[in-house]
């Protein structure tokens, strides 16, 4: 099969691309290389910077076991919450695909309806539900299954779970619509060859959804390495991330070169994962 | 005769509506039997039926004499073509063919010989190792067969195989498709709603209508003697005239067309008595053209003629508005008639066909 560009898509390709690159570039790439190229110069408590060109943020970075905890630790958060997604993301989309398309409207709904409050919104929910005085604390304390209020913020699980409430949708529908959009005869065809439904499952429908998976997965991943409020707001000191601590030395420490160095590595850590990741999981057909 | 696989009063019903039946089919071992009909006709749902991706709502299945009603369809023993074909985009060719050795856990040496030899039954060596987009339609056809195949099912069904192929092709792939099932000798079920790919395929037909059958025979049969309204009419081109029945002997009858023209026909079965209303079946290219008054012709007049290149059709139209599609050979006498020319029309080897 050959692909039809027809004659000049290159320059009408390129015409398309301009509106969005004037953006990125003014808006995007300048400052961001900007504030990257900080990470190259020399910390100064009087002046925030000095442009003395030095490596010695990111051998912070490295060598300071505080430093490497974190960015340990931000991998880490963020594969667990990618696979937790993964797993109950894929479920949740695989029901959603088999579901008669009425209900699934409806269910749709109920899954983007928490994109539409913020971030911030939704963990409060969580802080209102599992707080000491919270709805799970009441419940369990006034049913007598407990003496005391449980202690369930500020810890890694709960920013944990509620990351994974948080990311679920953006694993699900990249998740669904490779599952829809798989040609519904494969599974009955496997089944008339003699492939019992689990096996249909693992043979069929789960590589046919690789595109899904490997979106969703790339997005949640991302996201997550890249949160603050949440793990700010439900991981007390057990967790802290990198996006917290960037935000720590710009607003709080003036450290704009070392804050540049963390932005560079987190953006860095991410791309290799990622480009890791793609290549593992390129298709071959 | 042995019997492959009976459909016993199968019943599909939706909710409170009747999809299909009841209905009986007999597919004797080693024919191609085909399922025709228009779409909705319930053709689809018998096939699922019987592969088990339907579930009956009453009835029986026996595939040769074991009753697989319940049987879900990884136990069936049946190799089912899908319209779309529903070849595994992710697996080359040769896994997909092998696809089904695999569930039975044949040993690979095995697999590894019995998917070349398939592909070489069904005329493509050498793609082993492409992937399905890499084909083209009447490839990718020949791999559905092929996986089909493979696994030695006790029957083949076909679901439209050939209905996303282009003209030509379908033509091709039709006597191909005959061939390779006579060499193997397996028992097919083919469904279509191309009355040419089941003429020229088929050993015997079955006409089916809103669930249920209309008829069951040769092709043959089929075109010469319909029972009923619709088997005339979806099956060739067919002129039917209301009439009523003057004598009846037998199969032979006598009938009246109005305007005092009387015309011997053949009847179907269950015909009523004379003076009773039944319709007049003429099929185009047994109607010959003569003088207007040469005796046994019905006088007519052309309304209406259209060149179709090696034939030419014409509407002969009686005194009592009556119409007879005629098809002649494109030869210089047919040619030169024109609308409005007064003509005879011989009308041969009719059938009558119950009014309802």
């Amino acid at each position: 099969m050959t692909r039809d560009n027809g004659n000049g898509g290159g320059v009408f390709g390129a015409a398309l691309m301009t509106p969005i690159g004037i953006l990125y570039l003014f808006f995007l790439i300048l400052p961001i290389g900007y504030f990257l190229s900080l990470s190259f110069l020399t910390y100064s408590a009087q002046q925030m910077f000095v442009p003395d060109p030095t490596l010695d943020n990111y051998g912070r970075l490295i060598l300071d076991g505080y430093y490497r905890r974190i960015i340990f630790d931000t991998i880490r958060v963020s594969l667990i919450v990618t696979v937790i997604s993964l797993v109950c993301g894929y479920a949740l989309a695989y029901f959603l695909a088999t579901m008669k398309s009425g209900l699934r409207g409806i269910m749709m709904f109920l899954i983007i309806a928490p994109l539409m409050t913020g971030v911030i919104v939704r963990t409060y929910g969580w802080i209102v539900l599992l707080g000491t005085d919270g709805l799970i604390n009441l419940l369990l304390v006034s049913t007598g299954i407990v003496d005391k209020p449980l202690a369930m913020l500020n810890s890694e699980k709960t920013a944990i779970v509620a990351l994974v409430h948080i990311m679920l949708p953006y694993m699900v529908f990249p998740i669904f619509s490779s599952l829809v959009a798989q040609d519904p005869h494969l599974v009955p065809a496997a089944s008339t060859l003699g492939a019992r439904p689990f096996r249909t499952f693992l043979e069929v429908t789960l590589p046919l959804s690789r595109s899904g998976i490997v979106m969703g997965s790339v997005i949640v991943f991302t996201m997550t390495s890249g949160s603050i409020v949440t793990v700010d707001l439900l991981g007390g000191r057990e967790l802290t991330v990198m996006g917290q601590l960037i935000y720590q030395l710009i607003m709080s420490t003036f450290n704009w070169p070392l804050a540049a160095a963390v932005a560079a590595l987190l953006v860095l850590c991410q791309f290799v994962l990622i480009s890791y990741y793609f290549r593992k999981t390129r298709r071959g057909y | 005769m042995q019997l492959a696989l009976t459909l016993e009063k199968i019943v599909k019903r939706y909710g409170a509506t009747t999809a299909l039946g009841p209905i009986d089919i007999e597919v004797r071992q080693g024919e191609l039997l085909t399922l025709l009909g228009p779409s909705g006709c319930g053709k689809t749902t018998t096939l699922h039926i019987i592969a088990g991706l339907t579930t009956p709502s009453e009835g029986r299945l026996l595939l040769s004499g074991r009753d697989i009603t319940n049987l879900a369809p990884p136990y069936r023993d049946i190799g089912l073509v899908f319209q779309n074909y529903a070849l595994f985009p992710h697996r080359t060719i040769a896994e997909n063919v092998a696809f089904g050795l695999r569930m039975r856990k044949v040993p690979k040496p095995e697999i590894v010989e019995r998917v070349r030899r398939i592909l070489e039954v069904v005329g493509l060596p050498n793609v082993e190792e492409r992937y399905p987009n890499q084909l083209s339609g009447g490839q990718r056809q020949r791999v559905a067969l092929a996986r089909a195949l493979v696994i030695e099912p006790s029957i083949l069904l076909l679901d439209e195989p050939l209905s996303n192929l282009d003209a030509l092709l379908r033509k091709k792939m039709r006597l191909e498709l005959r061939d390779i099932q006579q060499r193997l000798g397996i028992t097919t079920v083919f469904v279509t709603h191309d009355q040419d790919e089941a003429f020229e395929m088929s050993d015997r037909v079955i006409l089916m209508n809103g669930g249920h059958i209309e008829q069951i025979g040769s092709p043959e049969a089929l075109y010469d003697s319909p029972q009923t309204r619709f088997a005339a009419s979806f099956i060739g081109e067919a002129s039917l005239t209301p009439c009523r029945i003057v004598e009846a002997a037998g199969e032979d009858v006598l009938v009246d067309v109005g305007a005092d023209i009387k015309v011997r026909a053949k009847a179907a079965r269950d015909i009523a008595g004379p003076g009773s209303r039944a319709l007049l079946m003429t099929r185009p290219e047994r109607v010959s053209l003569t003088e207007p008054d040469a005796k046994g012709a019905v006088p007519t007049t052309i309304s209406k003629r259209v060149f179709q290149g090696e034939r030419i059709l014409f509407d002969l139209t009686t005194d009592g508005g009556h119409v007879f599609q005629c098809s002649v050979p494109s030869v210089e006498k047919h040619r030169a008639m024109q609308p409005g020319l007064k003509v005879g029309a011989l009308l041969q080897e009719c059938r009558i066909i119950p009014e309802a």
